[in-house]
């Protein structure tokens, strides 16, 4: 069995000590890092496919991903080094006065397994905060969660903030969380709502790639 | 037919004057409730709210202990927690406030169900709700313990409560996400659901109810909860997939049902006239079930009283028609 189709299996499993070992070992047998990082996103992929699907619920996500990060690791210096650039880059943040973050950690895991890179703003997150760090970080997608209906609101400030600061046209706005719908998406002006984690990390490659990422 | 009488007959099935009616409408209007009614009270006395929920459980563990833990390791994994005395025996609690709040609602007649932790979300409260998910794979040994010595402190805390007179232990367990459960049914058969039975079991056995809140979409274990005979279920979220007419053809004769003025979809997010209407067809389709009429979780701050007031005459007037 090839290397990367064990790093891609085990990461599957959350065998996090195993991944670790066998990207140390690719790395170690002279493997093109962007190609190991490859065998890492595919692992990803299939475990956001499977929860997409009902197969695996938000457990076996979780521990794919704390594997992939321990791969992903002992790969960020050698990227680096070789000038890899990811597929695009998204802020993504739980909106102001609202402290739940599972949602957007889960979302944040399946962006980075489709290889983009995140900017984490964390939870309670101004409008302000979103766009900003948008602007300053050339971030393509601004990724907005919530769970309260106290606080999906915001998510229309955000829509405003960006239109303030004269970047709405270059900066895409994808939300979404429990409260949060399709007809809420429309009327706020933000660009896409999803219904889960997984389709929300296709949605924002997608976004990337239209701006030209 | 005071309070509990109705809600007592409604969980069991037997015939009532009219439908039993609640809300968890003060925790987020407290002062709303002051500037338009005097206090929330007075709006429960008003529509003569038939059950009250009851806060004041005394704190189940070491927080110390964690906190140790936490510092020592960087991280309180489960197999720390088993080797230390973490829970706190609920006998001694301090539970004036309890009896307090039980005394002044059982002085208005009404059921009393009071809120103890359940296992999964009382864990969220030390470890993260995230690690916990993760330990769910990776300590579920350790966790089917933990989870075990949970329901030996939630079974000497519920005949405290029994002593006391209440009528029902309520488990707040939120197991369900807007499309699913967070987790695998089987790991739930596995580490909740004997651990729960054991619970029913013995509460049953004191002759008191057992009711559970679970917020999401929590379907693929309702036949499960009906096997361990839990006796109302709360929120039964309709806005996550959990349908009504699921619960009339599978399950109107095994348990009851709080809830139905959806908080996520309806109350403080329709305009007044299309929540009267939402409130009319949840009633054509509960009225006369075992069904207590009740918000599905904390009406939130946004809605306003005019609504608030406007959708409770409209339930007062149903419940009894």
């Amino acid at each position: 069995m090839s290397i990367l189709i064990e790093i891609s299996e085990n990461l599957q499993k959350g065998k996090a000590k195993i991944v670790k070992e066998l990207v140390q070992q690719a790395i170690d047998a002279g493997m093109d890092p962007q190609e190991i990082l490859g065998g890492l996103l595919s692992g990803m992929d299939v475990v956001g496919e499977k929860f997409k699907n009902g197969e695996v619920y938000i457990p076996e996500v979780l521990v794919a991903a704390r594997a992939m990060n321990q791969g992903a690791t002992l790969l960020k210096p050698l990227l680096a080094e070789s000038g890899a650039v990811a597929s695009g880059k998204v802020c993504i943040g739980t909106v102001q006065g609202d402290l739940h973050d599972i949602g957007k950690n889960l979302v944040k895991m399946m962006m980075e397994g489709k290889g983009l890179e995140v900017v984490d703003l964390g939870t309670d997150v101004s409008p302000e905060a979103f766009v900003n760090t948008a602007i300053e970080q050339n971030c393509q997608v601004i990724c907005c969660s919530a769970l309260l209906t106290t606080t999906m609101g915001v998510m229309g400030d955000v829509v405003k903030a960006a239109e303030a600061a004269g970047v709405r046209e270059k900066v895409k706005i994808l939300i979404g969380g429990a409260p949060v719908s399709d007809d809420f998406c429309r009327e706020i002006g933000a660009d896409c709502y999803t219904v889960d984690a997984a389709s929300a990390a296709d949605v924002a490659v997608a976004l990337c790639k239209e701006l030209g990422a | 037919m005071n309070g509990t009488e109705r809600v007592r007959n409604t969980i069991l099935g037997l015939p009532t004057d009219r439908q039993p009616i609640y809300g968890w409408v003060a925790w987020n209007l407290r002062e709303q409730f002051a500037a338009t009614w005097g206090s929330a009270e007075a709006f429960e006395d008003h529509y003569e709210f038939d059950a009250a929920h009851i806060f004041g459980h005394p704190c189940p563990y070491d927080k110390a202990l964690v906190e140790r833990l936490l510092r020592e390791n960087g991280e309180v994994a489960p197999d720390l927690l088993l080797e230390e005395e973490f829970f706190i025996s609920p006998k001694k609690g301090d539970y004036t406030a309890l009896r307090k709040s039980f005394d002044y609602h059982k002085s208005k007649g009404r059921f009393c169900y009071v809120q103890t932790p359940g296992f999964f979300e009382f864990f969220n409260g030390v470890f993260g709700i995230q690690n916990q998910l993760m330990y769910l794979l990776m300590y579920t040994e350790e966790i089917a313990e933990l989870y075990r010595r949970q329901a030996d402190w939630i079974i000497e805390f519920a005949d405290i409560c029994i002593d006391m007179g209440l009528d029902c232990i309520h488990l707040s367990d939120d197991w369900g996400t807007q499309r699913d459960l967070m987790f695998h049914p089987d790991l739930w058969r596995e580490l909740i659901k004997p651990n729960l039975k054991r619970v029913i079991d013995h509460v049953h056995s004191r002759g008191v109810f057992v009711s559970l809140h679970s917020d999401g979409c929590i379907e693929k274990i309702t036949d499960d909860l009906a096997e361990v005979g839990i006796d109302m279920v709360h929120p039964w979220q309709e806005s996550a997939g959990m349908s009504y007419d699921t619960y009339i053809e599978k399950y109107a004769d095994k348990f009851a049902i709080l809830g139905g003025l959806c908080v996520q979809t309806a109350v403080g997010i329709l305009p007044q006239a299309e929540l009267l209407d939402e409130i009319r067809r949840v009633f054509q389709k509960m009225r006369g079930r075992r069904w207590v009429c009740c918000t599905t979780h904390f009406v939130q701050s946004h809605c306003t009283m005019e609504d608030l007031n406007a959708a409770y005459d409209l339930v007062y007037g149903l419940a009894r028609s």
